[in-house]
Order: C-alpha cells, then structure tokens, then sequence
C-alpha cells in the first residue's frame, strides 16, 4: 500500500483531570483548544473535526500558534492518540522525534543509549549494529559518541535524536520543534538528511516556530488554529495567510 | 505498517485491541527485558558498587529487624532470622511492584507520547525490575542462612511455584494501579502511606500463630500474607495449606479479572490521561 495519511471528520478529547484546572480554563478561554463536556467528563478539544488527506512526496509544515493543536496533531499521526471521534487511516512505517531525551539515561554514553532508543523504537539489535557507522556519521558527534549524555549539549541532543529517528529508514518522518536547538551546520546537515529520505512514497511533517528552517525544507503546510485546520496548500502560501493573520491578530 | 484508527465502536473491538497490545508486549521481549533490567542500573550508575546497594539495604533491614525484634517478640530461634530474612525480601519485591505499579505508565509518559508501543510491555518492563531487585535481596538471604547454618528444606522447591503465583499477582497488581494511578492524581501517595504500614500489619516481624486474635485477622485479611507464606514455607520447611493457597489463588483470579477489564476499558485513553 502506497504511504499516505488520511484523517475523516477527525477530532481529539483529551480529559481534564484537575477540577481546578477545569475552572482555569473555562474562565481565561484563550489559547488552546475549547473545553467541552462529554460522556466522560469534561475535555479539552484538542483537535476538531479534521479532514485532511495526504499523499506520498510531500513535505509539509505544521504551522499555528502555541495551543493551536501541532503537538496532538503530530502523535495522532504516529498512532499515539486514538481519535475521540472520526477516524486516522495512515499507511507507512513511522517514526517521531518529539522529544530529544526519550528515556535516555545521562549517565550512559551516546553509543549505550543509541542500543536503548533502537530497542524502544523497536529496531533489531543486529540492525542497530549494522546501521551504527551511519548514525555515528549523521549525529557528527566524533568522540563525543563515547560521552556521557549529560555532557551534551541541547544541540547535541537535538543531533542525536535525529540521527536516532531516521534510523529506522520511515516512510513517515513526524518532528515536533525539536531541531530548533541545532546550530547551523546540524541543520544543514539535518536538511540534507530529510532531502535524501524524500521521495515519491515518503511523507515529512514537521511542526516549528522558524520559518527559516522551515522554508529550507517543506513545500506543502498545514495551519491550526485551536484544535480546527485553517489551511492546507502550497507553502508560501499558506505561511503567508498565516503571517498575515498573526499581524492581524498582535 | 502503519494503522486506522477509528472512535470507540464496541467493547469486543476494544477486547480485540487490548489482547494485540498484550501480544505485541510478549513478543517485543527486548523492551521489558532489556530495559527492565537496565533501569536498575541506571538508578546506580554513579554508585560504586552499583545495584548491590539493594543486597546491602536488605541485609541492613534483616539485621536490624532480627536486632530489635527478636528481643521484644521474644524469638530466639536462629530460624526467625530466615523468617525476617526471606519475608522482607519478598515484601520489598511487592512493595517496588506495586509503589512504582502505581506511576508506571507516568513515569513511561514521553516514550508513549512519542511512539506507540504496546502498554502492557511498561508493566512487564516494571516487573523485571522488580525481579532482578529481588534477585540481588535475595543474596542477603543467602547471607543470612550461611551465618545461622541453616538449609533449605527438601520441600524448598515448592517455593519455585509460589514466587511463580506472586510474580503473576505483581504483574496484575501494577497492570490494575498503573490505570488507578493516571486517572487519580492521589493514588500514588496512598499506595506509598498504604504499603509502609502494610510492612506492619504483614508477618514479617511477627507470626499469626505467636499472636492474639488480631494477629491472626490481619494475615488472614492481608493478601500479601498469602503470597509471602507460600514462598517462605516451603523454604523453611513448612507446607502451606490447601487454604492458603487456595486464598493466593482466588486473589489473583479477583484482581486479574479487574485488570482485565479495565484495561480494555480503557487501553486506548492511557495515552490521553498520561
């Protein structure tokens, strides 16, 4: 089957567990999704009756403010959260870098915690050996690899779980913010590394705030907006219709 | 490769749902096993002698126990030192299992935010945990039988199914308070004030039979009684009887009906509540 991701009237409740929180919320309103009440309580709607269809090839950004429903959005995509209504039909091997310490230990060197994050991501052992000169190459950390992850740095971080969450060769590649804490030269190399995964039956999402890096990589975008989608089309364009709506809305 | 995803439709889909989560837990092996292990390690890693820290903890708390105890219980036998010796362990061993039962998928919270794995494979993780703790205390029991002189019984082996039991109640008991614990914020702390005074009302430092009447109501009400008794026994030379085991045994029937049940009720929201 041909990788794609096809959302249907799809919308996301994710429960309020806090009463205090519950009243917080219902008086500020701001952003973030709206709070509604279920049969199960009272919930967030994260994301709201979402349709959406995307086929291989394309490398889209996620754009819209803080609260707009990126996050959620993203591990709706990887399987995380099952819809509160709707339906996620998505086809093609997946793999996420939302966060750049997924239950690596700091104690244990780079080389150490590259054998737990394939075992978590469930990559054979007799893989990750074979694939460990490659990742030695794309994280660039030279010696660094044999260090302590404590002595990282957040941009060595960001390096590490790139290079973790392209190793498993996805046909869906979803990121959440976190390659903004490279430096130039990893987001160079980070591009290029996304460009030789492109392909027609590949698929990138990727959710930041920096149009720079942004720009460099995607050619399709995605705007939220409090749990609903705004837009979907050719990037320039809908970055533009966002940019201009945040002026408007500042 | 890949999945669809649909609103929840009938309880026998969600069964369906919840029976492949724990299939896929089974067969993804190196997860629980591996990190399981590896997650006592990396709690000691900056520890010189590293997880043999708990074998001395254990062996600090029997001599301790025996020290004080023995004294005001008036126990004199060397075999009350096996007693304490071998049910302290096994009561650390529940008491880790159900103390981080109570917060294990908490605890596991960015790894489920960021790939979908099945969620039965962080409470079997949690478990191998736990039996390799148990492993290393285990050696302070050694310890404390080469001091004393004392051996193990030729009914020693029928301890083997008894851990066995217990092992399979933990595994329940974490299952049943990992969901407990992500849908009440309190329960956690509970289960901790609960299990510290469970180490009192538990024979561990007394025996039912030595005691009064309330003694007795309390290993026979108290199900980790049952658990420690069919372990210990044996050990000590002691067969339990039918009534203990059948007791062991109806617990765990009770408690993994719950589990069940509640995890297929709410398996696809874990990743919401977490």
């Amino acid at each position: 089957m041909a990788t794609m991701i096809e959302l249907q009237n799809l919308s996301i409740h994710l429960p309020l567990q806090r009463a205090r929180l519950r009243r917080k919320l219902l008086a500020e309103g701001g952003t973030g999704g709206h709070v509604i009440t279920t049969s199960s309580g009272e919930c967030v709607a994260a994301l709201q009756n979402i349709d959406l269809k995307i086929n291989g090839g394309c490398r889209i950004a996620l754009l819209g403010r803080n609260g707009a429903g990126k996050t959620t959005l993203l591990r709706t995509l990887a399987g995380v959260y099952q819809p509160s209504t709707g339906q996620a039909e998505v086809a093609g091997r997946i793999a996420t870098l939302f966060s750049t310490t997924l239950s690596l230990s700091d104690y244990e060197t780079g080389r150490q915690n590259i054998q737990v994050s394939g075992i978590l991501r469930g990559i054979p052992q007799t893989r990750i050996q074979r694939l460990l000169p490659e990742v030695l190459e794309t994280t660039g950390l030279g010696q660094f690899i044999d260090t302590p992850l404590s002595k990282y740095s957040e941009g060595m971080k960001a390096r590490f779980g790139f290079a973790m969450a392209v190793l498993a060769e996805p046909d869906i590649l979803l990121i959440d913010e976190v390659l903004n804490a490279g430096d130039a030269t990893f987001l160079a190399a980070a591009r290029k590394k996304i460009a030789s995964l492109s392909g027609p039956d590949k698929i990138l999402v990727i959710a930041s705030h920096s149009e720079e890096l942004l720009s460099g990589i995607c050619d399709m975008a995605i705007w939220l907006d409090r749990g609903t989608l705004k837009a979907f089309g050719k990037f320039t364009k809908v970055m533009g219709e966002f940019k201009d709506w945040c002026e408007e809305q500042d | 490769m890949g999945f669809l995803h649909t609103q929840q439709t009938s309880f026998g889909d969600d069964a369906r749902q919840a029976g492949r989560d724990a299939i896929d837990s089974l067969r993804r092996w190196p997860l629980w096993f591996t990190l399981g292990i590896r997650d006592i390690f990396v709690q000691y890693e900056r520890a010189i002698i590293g997880p043999f820290w708990l074998t001395l903890q254990a062996g600090a708390w029997i001599g301790a126990i025996i020290f004080v105890f023995a004294g005001i219980l008036d126990e004199s036998g060397r075999d009350y030192a096996a007693y304490v010796a071998i049910g302290l362990v096994l009561f650390n061993f529940v008491t880790a299992t159900v103390t981080n039962g109570s917060e294990v998928f908490i605890q596991n919270r960015i790894v489920i935010h960021s790939h979908p794995s099945p969620f039965f494979a962080y409470v079997l993780r949690l478990v191998v945990s736990s039996l390799f703790q148990l492993v290393l205390q285990s050696i302070a029991i050694i310890v404390t039988f080469v001091i004393i002189g004392q051996g193990l019984s030729s009914q020693a082996w029928l301890a083997i199914p008894g851990l066995m039991l217990g092992v399979l109640m933990c595994l329940v008991l974490a299952m049943t308070f990992g969901l407990a614990g992500i849908r009440f914020g309190d329960f956690r702390f509970a289960m901790l004030a609960i299990m510290r005074l469970m180490l009192f009302v538990s024979p561990i430092m007394w025996r039912p039979e030595t005691g009064g009447w309330l003694k007795k109501i309390a290993a026979n009400i108290n199900p980790i009684a049952y658990y420690i008794e069919i372990v210990r026994g044996p050990m000590l030379g002691q067969v339990p009887s039918l009534w203990v085991y059948g007791a062991a045994l109806a617990w765990l029937v009770g408690f993994t009906l719950i589990a069940i049940i509640w995890f297929i009720h709410s398996r696809r929201t874990i990743s919401m509540w977490v």
